[in-house]
């Protein structure tokens, strides 16, 4: 969902909060609105496109000849381009967390977004073990080389679960859908 | 210059100044007094120069910030048809920031391709000069060739002793 859209208010919950949303509403948002109505959609030209970039897929740094300047500075631009990525994917996931967190409430969040916090969590950890930690400036180089190190550490020690956490969820909720399809009445659940 | 003493008791019938500080009575003349006024020399100028930047500078940029949000409007995001290749500025979304993509800064490709060009001529020069020196190393350290490692000065003063040896070994004409 790039452009998420404002959701509706809803008055009678809170007089302060309604008077504070009168306030910006009338103040702001029914000028705004009717200008909008009134002028820019009958003045308003033809409409006219614009695209998102599409960056061609280039060698990674270990498919470059040795001492290929252009060769490895396209793998670093690639490199960069991802990590803004994955970064951005990090913004996304925190937004959906504390946007659900500020729905339900700081108490109904624990149990209602468990699902949001683990895949910001999940999120954190792969860019973490991906870009972190190794020292600024850094180079693509030195990411692939700590990628090497990884694989290398995870075959040396065989016996350590990275992925634990998300094998015991699975188990939880697999336990939580069993319980909530017994049919009972709702006093005893 | 002689009318000069007329305007500023005209300006003040005109723009009422505000109060009077203090009547002077001197001995120019019967029934004149010298009316100390505060300076408005801060009050104009800073009126003039808020009248320039705003009639110069704000109204000019707001009708065009108006006029491109208003009647153009921002584009809309659409996929890429097949076998198009868009234009540089056509990848950005607000007007303004399209007119100065296309007229005024460098394309984001463009740049990129002259990054790569940089550095893949960098790295031809330094391999030329690389491969020289190694020449330069390998004849001076070889002694064997005499091309790159004797530098080719002409010396005119020599090559005329030569000639002149050369014409007194022969002999002189009579």
């Amino acid at each position: 969902m790039p452009e998420p859209t404002p959701e509706e208010y809803v008055r009678g919950l809170n007089k302060w909060s309604d008077i504070g949303y009168t306030t910006l509403d009338t103040l702001y948002l029914r000028p705004v609105r009717w200008f909008h109505r009134n002028f820019v959609e009958r003045f308003r030209g033809p409409a006219y496109p614009y695209y998102h970039r599409k960056f061609s897929p280039v060698k990674t740094i270990d498919e470059c000849e040795i001492e290929d300047q252009v060769c490895f500075y396209e793998a670093e631009m690639a490199f960069l381009r991802d990590r803004r990525i994955d970064t951005m994917i990090i913004e996304i996931l925190q937004d959906r967390l504390s946007r659900c967190v500020v729905h339900e409430g700081r108490i109904d969040a624990l149990d209602k977004c468990a699902k949001e916090k683990d895949d910001l969590f999940e999120s954190h950890a792969n860019w973490y073990q991906k870009y972190g930690e190794m020292g600024a400036p850094h180079s693509c180089i030195d990411a692939y080389m700590k990628q090497k190190h990884h694989m290398i550490w995870m075959r040396r020690h065989p016996e350590v679960d990275l992925k634990g956490w998300a094998v015991e969820r699975e188990s939880e909720r697999k336990t939580k859908d069993y319980i909530k399809s017994i049919p009972m009445p709702m006093e005893f659940r | 210059m002689v009318l000069f003493s007329k305007f500023r008791p005209l300006l003040q019938t005109v723009l009422k100044p505000s109060e009077q500080l203090q009547t002077i009575a001197k001995r120019w003349s019967s029934g004149r007094d010298m009316k100390v006024m505060i300076s408005e020399f801060h009050e104009r100028k800073f009126f003039d120069m808020f009248h320039y930047y705003f009639l110069i500078g704000l109204v000019p940029t707001f009708c065009v910030v108006f006029y491109a949000n208003v009647f153009i409007g921002q584009a809309t995001l659409t996929e890429i048809p097949e076998g198009y290749e868009p234009r540089h500025w056509e990848y950005y979304k607000h007007p303004l920031r399209r007119f100065m993509a296309r007229y005024v800064v460098q394309s984001f490709d463009e740049r990129y391709e002259i990054s790569l060009h940089t550095i893949y001529s960098r790295v031809m020069r330094d391999r030329m000069k690389a491969l020289e020196r190694k020449v330069r190393r390998l004849e001076h350290a070889r002694g064997d060739a005499k091309g790159w490692f004797y530098r080719p000065v002409v010396d005119h003063l020599t090559e005329l002793e030569q000639k002149q040896a050369a014409e007194r070994s022969e002999g002189y004409s009579a």
